[in-house]
């Protein structure tokens, strides 16, 4: 086995450099990591030895060590030490990234609700958008993270915190005379600004052909020779910025007029051979997070192939299926789903409906509560996509919830299994690089062996992982333990699917015409 | 706002009332802060409020940023109060310059660069600035990002060139130096001809020979011919790569040589050149690169309808 690793180990044609060095070091690390993945290699001793470190179940399954991870994302939730004041002007992004990732896990509980939101209301803006902490200027990725996290919440009190004229306003005065948008005021231009911008107006039906104009001839201009996109037009191919330039495309129904034969050749060299993870340019190293940047980029370009990206935008019409195209006369319509009835069978006792928990309108389960383990109950399901074929189920209960307030539920769908998925990459190779060299064994997860883990590296590995195992399958793709099914996010927003409809259900009943927002605000102030 | 009880008055601040953090009750992801950090964003907010624009707020801005360099805001009401005052802005360029090279990945860094540079109108120790960023680490993309801003904004293409050399020299498998040479040569004003082409496809390819597993040599070379659709323009290019394959030592597992020459016979179109490339995309997909299976698939099938529907018609 270790002739199937050596292989796929960088080839220094005689002429070593930095980069081939830095490479055969990352890969030495990576192998370590990846030892188990060949069980048949391993002594009696070393496979007790990974089951006592939970990386591997009774039966020798690569195991999601759940447990580990959601007890480091809630402690991320309290109070963080003196050693975070480099994150002082990203909180949003903290509670994003650990609100998120629990909301993967299933294990978003709604006690934190009230004091999340307060929070992130103390970090908007009188005159619109979030800052990156309280009394901070307002600018766009944290107000990305900030109305995501709202969202991710879905409740009417977190939907009815944002200020959507003011945060409108905002993005009027940023727009930039070159079609992207300032990260803030008098800061800097570049396609994250455009991603966080469209991307949220897109949800808050605040997408207006004012806030459209000349934002896809900006971010067409920023795809290179390689394929890849860049942050400014000229710069390097980056799969950051690849992911929130495709992304923009994609909502405005401008998808088809980048190179996409290049872009996916691109996309699909950034996988490396070895590891299984994705690097973030060429010879680069390869890093956690752009499991979701490479690899959800990769699930839109196929959304894309196949028509069907009006299944993530979650918008009507549009040449594309998907979105607008104010040059030629249409307006945004959200709406490319249906937002079908909760279920209420009655396995619970507690909550409005005599049975169901909707942690999603802020109830919680009652002391006392308890069903039985292994007995599924669904509690709401959404269909997706323009011919109504897909079918997502939101949440099926499985386990104990109880006095202690602690849900252990569970998303099983379907039987798991892993297989090679309808993405154009390796998705059982991602797979392993998450599970065995970007998870730690303590719980969280990072960008490579020898990194610590963070919250930014669990929120992207995670969603990565959520993307191949669901993206354009009926039946999810998981690698290993069939209880490493994550929640199916919604590729393209980054939340989960089922609260990314529900957001668009909710925001499409209100007004989104330029003068009228401009208006409201004035009468704000 | 009221002081809180236990703080001490920053030295210099004696006359201004501190603004405490207005954050909620019960905070989520509160972060314990330093007392010194605490103290000087209290008195931060105190300076934002009245609008204070003076030598002590510019003082304080750096006293944060020396905490916490991502503080966009921080750098932001820097910007005014240089401004305001009329600083001596070469000098703010030398405190930008130690900020960097501590803290090289850093956004507001960079930006606040900028935004300086613009102010004085002048570019001229931008390249030299980059250079020694790139010292440091090669790749930073930050760094790479303000020399082509500088260079579209002022010029001073000359010697450019010669830069992405230099660097290639050390190390060839620098993807940023080569994206660097793409940049410098659409943009510095010449126009690329067929010529110019054909000297940057040589350039390539002679590195492909020193490495020939190297990608950024091949995606610098694929980048003139596929998106361009001019093989047929440069038919020495696809010599070249069949002369490789032939003779190199390494070419027999190249993924690269054998994708390029896929594309070139894709691009030929005829039904014998089509069926030349399905061959190398089986090759690539079976024995070369199978851990991207799905992908060379993807690429079978295309050629494979192209050449149903050349027979076809
Ligand atoms: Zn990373």
């Amino acid at each position: 086995m270790e002739e199937y690793y050596k292989r796929l180990e960088v080839q220094t044609d005689g002429c070593p450099t930095r980069t081939t060095v830095d490479q055969a070091e990352c890969e030495r690390t990576c192998t370590v990591s990846m030892l188990p993945l060949h069980m048949d290699d391993l002594s009696d001793q070393e496979v007790l030895e990974f089951q006592n470190r939970g990386i591997l179940n009774e039966s020798g399954d690569i195991v999601l060590m759940r447990a580990k991870h959601i007890a480091y994302l809630r402690k991320g939730l309290k109070v963080l030490p003196a050693g975070f004041v480099a994150l002082d002007a990203s909180r949003p992004w903290i509670i994003y990234w650990i609100t998120h990732s629990l909301d993967l896990l299933n294990a978003l509980r709604s006690d934190d609700d009230a004091a999340i939101i307060a929070t992130l209301a103390s970090c908007q803006q009188p005159t619109g958008g979030f800052g990156g902490g309280p009394q901070q200027l307002a600018h766009c990725a944290p107000t990305y993270a900030a109305v995501l996290t709202l969202l991710l919440l879905g409740t009417e009190a977190a939907y009815s915190a944002v200020d959507r004229s003011a945060l409108y306003r905002f993005f009027t005065s940023i727009k930039h005379p070159s079609g992207g948008f300032r990260m803030h005021e008098d800061g800097e231009v570049d396609v994250r600004g455009t991603y966080t911008v469209i991307s949220i107006a897109a949800l808050l039906n605040i997408l207006t052909p004012e806030l459209v104009q000349g934002v896809a001839e900006y971010v067409l201009a920023a795809q290179t020779y390689e394929g890849g996109f860049g942050g400014e037009p000229g710069n390097e191919a980056h799969g950051g910025y690849a992911f929130c330039a495709f992304a923009t495309l994609g909502i405005l129904g401008r998808a088809s007029d980048a190179r996409l034969d290049s872009l996916e050749w691109w996309l699909c060299h950034r996988q490396m051979r070895l590891e299984g993870g994705f690097q973030g340019r060429t010879n680069k190293l390869v890093d956690g997070c752009y499991s979701f940047w490479q690899g959800g980029t990769l699930a839109l370009l196929e959304y894309v192939r196949r028509g069907r990206i009006g299944e993530v935008t979650l918008l009507r019409g549009g040449k594309e299926g998907g979105a607008i195209r104010p040059e030629h006369g249409e307006s945004p319509e959200p709406g490319n789903f249906e937002l079908l009835k909760y279920h209420d069978n009655i396995m619970l006792e507690g909550g409005k409906e005599g049975g169901a928990i909707r942690p999603e309108h802020g109830e919680s389960p009652e002391p006392g509560n308890v069903i039985l383990p292994e007995v599924p109950c669904m509690l709401g399901e959404v269909k997706l996509g323009a011919d109504g074929s897909r079918r997502c189920y939101y949440v099926h209960a499985h386990g104990q919830m109880g006095a202690d307030g602690v849900t252990t539920f569970m998303h099983m769908v379907s039987p798991a299994g892993v297989h090679s998925g309808a993405l154009a990459y390796n998705q059982r190779d991602l797979q392993r690089y998450v599970l065995l060299c970007a998870q730690q064994p303590e719980g969280g997860l990072r960008d490579k062996p020898g990194k610590t883990r963070d919250f930014y590296h669990t929120c992207y590995n995670l969603s990565g992982l959520s993307v191949t195992q669901h993206c354009l399958t009926e039946t999810p793709s998981v690698l290993g333990d069939s209880a490493n099914e994550l929640l199916p996010t919604n590729p393209l927003y980054n939340i989960t699917e089922v609260k990314a409809a529900m957001a668009m259900a909710h925001f499409a009943k209100l007004p989104c015409e330029h003068d009228a927002l401009m208006q409201q605000q004035q009468q704000r102030q | 706002m009221a002081m809180y009880v236990d703080q001490q008055p920053l030295p210099g601040w004696e006359d201004v009332t501190p603004i405490p953090q207005a954050e909620c009750e019960n905070p989520v992801a509160r972060i314990a802060y330093a007392s010194d950090y605490e103290t000087a964003m209290d008195y931060f907010r105190a300076a934002q409020a009245s609008g204070e624009l003076s030598e002590r707020a510019l003082e304080l801005t750096a006293d944060i940023i020396d905490m916490n360099s991502a503080h966009y805001t921080a750098w932001q009401y820097r910007r005014r109060c240089l401004f305001a005052l009329n600083k001596d802005l070469a000098e703010e360029l030398s405190y930008v310059r130690d900020v960097a090279l501590s803290n090289p990945k850093n956004y507001q860094i960079w930006y606040h660069r900028r935004a300086v540079v613009e102010q004085l109108g002048d570019a001229s120790t931008e390249i030299p600035f980059v250079d020694e960023v790139l010292q440091l680490d090669a790749k930073n993309y930050h760094a790479w990002a303000h020399r082509q801003w500088a260079l579209k904004t002022y010029g001073g293409w000359e010697g450019e060139l010669e830069e992405t050399e230099a660097l290639l020299t050390a190390d060839l498998r620098n993807n940023s130096a080569w994206n660097h040479r793409w940049f410098v040569i659409h943009n510095a004003g010449v126009a690329v001809t067929a010529e110019a082409v054909a000297a940057e496809a040589e350039f390539a390819l002679r590195h492909i020979e020193r490495a020939v597993h190297n990608e950024s040599a091949w995606n610098y070379l694929r980048g003139y011919l596929v998106d361009g659709a001019s093989f047929d323009k440069h038919p020495q290019v696809k010599a070249h790569c069949q002369k490789l394959l032939a003779e190199h030592s390494g070419a027999a597992d190249c993924a690269h040589l054998h994708n390029l020459l896929a594309e070139a016979h894709e691009q030929e179109g005829t039904e014998e050149s089509l069926n030349t490339a399905i061959e190398l995309l089986q090759k690539l997909r079976n024995d070369i690169d199978p851990v991207r299976e799905k992908y060379w698939d993807r690429r079978i099938a295309r050629a494979t309808a192209k050449l149903e529907r050349l027979v076809c018609a």
